[in-house]
């Protein structure tokens, strides 16, 4: 019995400590039909009892995927916003997630 | 000894207040939705920044629901019922607090095409957010992007 609440006790606090992640919102662009060269970025921001004071940090999203295709066109853009509640939402994090297909000049279809 | 055991209490208690208050009243943030538009990256185009921002000012009858009880009072009380009364008309998916008019995001189209009359834009990044203060909060809708005009001399 009393390994059994151990067992229980350790399942909850790995649980606990891996976090519960949930979708606020997904958007996608259209999809090319050359999709060999994908580009990502992720940005985060760490959320401490609520007080978060800008969303600057989605900002970056478009510079970062800009350096990883130069001279081309980024399409089929995948933006997915999620919150990873690490404790009972006293700390969480807000995580934008943007994924895409980099076409280089002439590769247009 | 300049503070005495009360008298160091009551400055950090006091202090501690204070800060509350202040970060409460700075406001915050609170992220709805992140959308990105395709990215042109070509090198025949210069891009040239645009930013435009529309908000409205939102209502939480919750937490006027919540000050008038916690006031204690008949008044508050009855407040508080009120404020109850009214959201029950507000319920339904949405994000944020409700507004006065439905319509403000409506005028973001003419302001982006106001700075980028070409219509040709590129990685355009539309945020929905809300600036939570006590009772009220500014709901607002953030177009950030970039304006393609072509190069001199460049051509498609």
């Amino acid at each position: 019995m009393r390994n059994f609440i151990l067992i229980l006790a350790a399942a909850a606090m790995s649980t606990l400590g891996m976090g519960c992640v949930s979708v606020e919102s997904i958007s996608l662009t259209s999809i090319p039909a050359r999709r060999d060269a994908p580009v990502r970025t992720e940005k985060s921001k760490i959320i401490f009892l609520g007080f978060n004071f800008n969303n600057d940090f989605v900002d970056e999203l478009v510079g970062d995927l800009k350096n990883q295709c130069k001279d081309g066109i980024v399409s089929g853009i995948l933006t997915k916003d999620e919150v990873v509640n690490y404790f009972l939402m006293i700390v969480y994090s807000r995580r934008v997630t943007a994924t895409g297909y980099c076409q280089r000049t002439g590769q247009k279809t | 000894m300049i503070f005495s055991r009360p008298n160091l209490f009551t400055f950090f208690r006091t202090a501690f207040l204070k800060a509350i208050l202040l970060l409460g009243l700075c406001g915050c943030a609170i992220l709805h939705k992140v959308q990105l538009s395709d990215i042109d990256n070509r090198s025949q185009f210069v891009q040239v920044p645009f930013d435009v921002k529309v908000s409205e000012t939102g209502v939480d009858v919750k937490d006027i629901e919540r000050l008038g009880r916690a006031s204690g009072s008949q008044a508050g009380n009855d407040i508080g019922n009120v404020a109850a009364l009214v959201a029950l008309f507000q319920m339904g998916p949405r994000s944020g607090a409700p507004v006065f008019s439905e319509k403000y995001a409506e005028k973001i189209i003419y302001q982006i095409h106001q700075q980028c009359p070409s219509g040709n834009y590129s990685g355009v990044t539309s945020i929905r957010e809300t600036r939570k203060y006590p009772v009220i909060s500014g709901e607002i809708v953030k177009v950030t992007g970039f304006c393609l005009r072509e190069k001199k001399g460049a051509s498609l």
